[in-house]
């Protein structure tokens, strides 16, 4: 589903923040990317998402080369998609319905599928009883697992999520977890870059380390979680 | 799908009308009194161009001939065939000295006796040459003056070389008064709505980057916001349309009335439909085009 081939990616005033990246992740795969601040954890999520373009290298998904993917297809090669962040993202003056909808409005879904496909997605999240309320009051948990359900609302087949426990604590934290193994077990394809180990082994799934920008190692899955 | 998606544009840009109050009556009012401002002037350019037009429609110059020469003689039929053919004059009209004498007679009534008690007719025969409407060559009519006024058979002049001169001279001057001033406002109202374009963008930054994280194309992000620029157009140059017609009615027919003397107070009015939908429609591409650039920033990156 996504791979790196010789990726580089250098920043302007010539900092490297990845050197020849070669990755592989498969169809229905969870995959951790970890390692120190600095790593290039975020940079690969966003070469993904094509939030950012490699310097070098070919970067394929969904069987399509994001090198020579042209600017106006980026949004159609989004809505196959999710992402989630640390920081939400969440329209803080909107209804959680209204933020989860937002993603589905976009693909022009009816009202009548729309209400019902919100809803469901987030019971998945456990916030269905908290809909109508703005997202702004919500808890920090509670916001991450709005984002989450925006995320998948639209069913992509993979989902992207950037240290999404980097600002909850221990319970919370375990709950958004939760819901990406459960999405990942439906079917899609989860990547997430997080640099919380305890998590990472807790979970047991395979995980690339980088540091200063280069692969330093990849942890296979435990057995029985082969993907 | 189109329906769908306009109608989320049009709720969408409410919803930001709304969160966002307090900016966008700011904006709509910064609108509202440049195109009150802008609008003021049109009207000034528009009634001056008619006041100077019934001016110059008014415009004639009077050539008194000598006593000696007759209706029909040589210097007579020369002279008229050479107004006649000069390219700023419109019409010629010839008036005998017995009309010119019945004329005043008939005009200024209550002096018949000053002109009877004078035993010859002092009144010269002459012709009234009337200049065409709109007529602006300074040069031309200044030479026709030059020309006339070294004739053998013409007497006087009712007008001088100064006169045109100064009188094309303060038209000139009223125009570029005007212009300047169009220009001057012109570019302000580009840097206020500007402006009021960047403080809006500070605000939309992160719903944009979500629309795009989402799978949202330049033009659906574009979309609400496109509608809220026209909203804020339209509500911005509709209420400086309606205050413009308050005040014109409560204050600028008073204004021009007091200077009737000058300027005839029928060829002063308010905008015509055309101007009144081209300063909607100036308010709507405004808002359109700001619509537009404030969100390009961000479907740039």
């Amino acid at each position: 589903m996504i791979q790196l081939l010789r990726v580089d990616k250098v920043y302007e005033g010539g900092r490297w923040a990845l050197k020849d990246i070669n990755l592989h992740i498969k169809k229905e795969e969870f995959v951790f990317i970890t390692g120190p601040s600095g790593a290039g954890k975020t940079t690969i999520l966003k070469l993904i998402y094509l939030g950012d373009r490699a310097t070098n290298g070919q970067i394929l998904l969904f069987g399509r080369n994001l090198a020579i993917l042209k600017r106006n297809s980026i949004p159609f090669l989004r809505r196959n998609m999710g992402v989630v962040f640390q920081d939400f993202k969440l329209l803080s003056d909107k209804t959680v319905f209204d933020n989860v909808a937002f993603a589905l409005r976009i693909l022009g879904t009816r009202k009548v599928e729309l209400k019902t496909r919100v809803l469901e997605t987030l019971k998945l999240v456990g916030l269905e009883k908290r809909s109508n309320e703005i997202a702004s009051m919500l808890s920090g948990g509670e916001q991450q697992r709005v984002c989450i359900a925006r995320a998948v609302v639209n069913e992509p087949a993979l989902v992207l999520a950037d240290e999404p426990t980097g600002n909850l604590d221990l319970d919370n934290a375990n709950q958004v977890m939760d819901i990406f193994r459960a999405l990942n077990l439906k079917g899609t394809t989860v990547v997430i870059a997080t640099h919380n180990r305890e998590m990472i082994e807790k979970t047991g799934k395979r995980t690339i380390i980088l540091d200063s920008g280069n692969m330093a190692g990849e942890n296979l899955p435990r057995q029985g979680d082969a993907l | 799908m189109l329906y769908r998606n306009l109608s989320f544009f049009l709720i969408e840009a409410l919803k930001n009308l709304k969160g966002n109050f307090y900016l966008h009556l700011t904006i709509i009012l910064i609108i509202s009194i440049s195109f009150f401002i802008f609008g003021t002037l049109l009207i000034f350019d528009t009634n001056i161009d008619r006041a100077l037009s019934s001016i110059s429609k008014d415009l004639s110059l009077v050539v008194f001939l000598k006593d000696d020469v007759a209706s029909g003689s040589e210097d007579f039929l020369k002279l008229k065939k050479f107004l006649l053919n000069y390219p700023a004059v419109k019409v010629v009209h010839y008036t005998s000295r017995l009309d010119a004498y019945l004329d005043f007679k008939k005009n200024f009534k209550g002096y018949e006796k000053v002109v009877e008690e004078i035993e010859d007719n002092p009144f010269p025969s002459s012709f009234e040459v009337r200049i065409k409407e709109n007529y602006s060559n300074k040069k031309e009519l200044a030479d026709l003056i030059s020309i006339l006024s070294k004739w053998k058979s013409v007497e006087g002049l009712s007008l001088s070389k100064d006169w045109v001169n100064h009188f094309f001279s303060f038209i000139s001057l009223i125009r570029m008064v005007i212009w300047l001033l169009v220009a001057l406002i012109g570019t302000g109202l580009i840097l206020i709505i500007y402006n009021g374009i960047k403080l809006t963008i500070h605000s939309k930054g992160s719903q944009i980057e979500i629309m795009k994280l989402v799978g949202g194309t330049n033009w659906f992000i574009r979309g609400q916001f496109i509608f809220e620029g026209i909203i804020e157009g339209l509500l911005g140059s509709g209420m400086s349309l309606l205050v413009l017609y308050l005040a014109y009615n409560l204050m600028f027919q008073k204004i021009t009335g007091a200077f009737s003397f000058i300027f005839p107070q029928q060829a002063f009015s308010f905008f015509s439909v055309n101007d009144t939908l081209l300063l909607i429609g100036s308010g709507t591409i405004l808002g359109i085009l700001g619509g537009v650039l404030s969100t390009t920033k961000y479907l740039k990156n």
